[in-house]
Formats: C-alpha cells, structure tokens, sequence
C-alpha cells in the first residue's frame, strides 16, 4: 500500500497563463484562499500577476506552487503541462483535519473528499486523467 | 464511435479474512443501492441482485467478479472487484453509452472521467482510499 500524497487531474485544456487563470478564480469563488508563501500575512488577490510570478519561476523550484487554506484544510496547488500540452492540476501535502474513520477503523485522510475537491474545481473542464501519486 | 475503455483502480486495503471481505463486498452492495445502481446481466439486460456470498467466494479465490450496473439515467458501467498482493480493488469500466461532456476549449463533447470516478467514490464510501487511477 502506497502513502497518498495528492491527487492529479489531466483536462481537456490547453497549458496557458489563460487557463491558469480561469482555474484560480474558479478556486477563489469556492472559497479557496491562496498564499505564495504558508508565512505570509496576506493573501494573494491579484491573479493575474501570481500567474505571471508562476510561470516566470524555475519549474525545478521547490517554490512553485501556491498555498490553499480552504474551509479548514490546507494544501498545495501545482500547475504543470503535460507532454502533450494539456492543463495538468495538482493537489497534495493534505492537511489533518480532513481525516475520518473508516470501516476498518483507520483515522486516515478522507482522499475522497480531495477527490471531490479537485473535480469541482475542474467542473469546467473534461477530465482526461485523474490519478493519486505517492510522489 | 469511441471505443476507449476506462480502468478506475480503488484500492480497499486487503481483507485478510473471509468474512472482513464479505462485509466489505456487503457494504459495496449497500453503497450501491444508496446511489440507485441497478445490477443488470451484461447480456440480457435483466436486472437481478447480486449476492455476496457468491461474489466472496470467486474473489478471495483470486479471481475478479464482473458486476454491470446501471444508473437512473440509464448509463451503464462495469464494475470489477479483485483481489491482488497489494490489496483488493474495484475497477469500473464504462459501457455504452458514454456519458461525455463539452469543457471550455473543446469543439466537441468528450468522455468526462469525472462522472465516472464520482461512481466509483460512491460505490467505495465509507473505505480508505490508497490508491486511485483513472485513465
């Protein structure tokens, strides 16, 4: 059995500043409050310009990615382009609180509820992949 | 016509005994009733209902049980539980008709995985999710 550490979609759209976008306000109107960096005060309000800061940044950089606080969990948010062009959305470093017990007793992260998450971010869009990594 | 065949692997963790596994097969059943899937013969299209008893048995003797599945749209989809190594795992294939979808940046409507794995999370409630791939 593998450790979870986030879930990846691939859509049926192209990898641009545009659609990256799109996907951070679509964030933004479920509540998602994003911060470049889990210290800092203030959240990040101008998308347009944490698009910019995110793709100008090294892709091999730890720093590329965006913070989420989202009801009351927290996780990391990647962007990347696949191979073949596509938007490719990840989600992982979970936080706690979205743990449950399950049948067997396990108090284990509830990865259906990220699950959940991560399609009606992406309600917009056709879901050509969604797999789990263990990174 | 698309003739894709989608696999979606939810691994349950393993159940060491016959009897954690018929509850578990149990508890898929039960799942499905709570979302409205009807279990049909893939050949004849009759509905029946399934038993557990049968489906343990053919799994825990390491083979897969196929069980098709209907929904109240009437999208019908093939459901796989089989046993391996690693641990047990549903699988759910689509049959026709596809349910597709029309995403931002696509001219025609395509197959949406997201219906699907919505399926699948429902048929696995109230299980620990460590791995899931839908491709």
């Amino acid at each position: 059995m593998s450790i979870t550490y986030s879930v990846d979609v691939k859509l049926d759209v192209k990898y641009s500043p545009a659609n990256i976008l799109r996907v951070l306000k679509e964030g933004a109107a479920m509540d998602f409050v994003y911060y470049q960096y889990i210290s800092d005060e203030n959240p990040v309000v101008d998308f347009a310009k944490a698009v910019d800061i995110f793709l100008a940044t090294d892709p091999d950089s730890g720093d590329k990615f965006m913070n989420v606080i989202f009801q009351d969990t927290n996780f990391l948010l990647w962007f990347f382009e696949s191979c073949d062009g596509f938007l490719e959305i990840s989600i992982g470093a979970f936080g706690v609180p979205w743990r449950a017990d399950f049948r067997d007793k396990n108090r284990m992260i509830h990865l259906a509820r990220y699950i959940r998450l991560l399609l009606r971010l992406c309600k917009n869009s056709i879901v050509l992949e969604l797999k789990t990594d263990d990174m | 016509m698309n003739n894709k065949k989608i696999s979606i692997l939810t691994g349950l963790g393993r159940a060491d005994q016959v009897r954690a596994m018929y509850d578990n097969i149990v508890a898929i059943l039960q799942n499905a009733q709570t979302y409205n899937l009807t279990f049909i013969d893939e050949k004849t299209r009759q509905v029946y209902e399934p038993e557990p008893d049968r489906i343990t048995q053919i799994v825990y003797s390491g083979f897969a049980a196929d069980l098709c599945v209907k929904n109240m749209d009437n999208i019908i989809f093939k459901i796989d539980l089989i046993r391996t190594s690693a641990g047990d795992y549903v699988s759910l294939y689509p049959l026709e008709p596809y349910q597709k979808k029309k995403g931002i940046d696509c001219q025609e409507e395509g197959l949406d995985l997201a219906f699907y794995i919505e399926r699948i999370l429902e048929l696995c409630e109230g299980f620990v999710i460590w791995e899931f791939v839908a491709e």
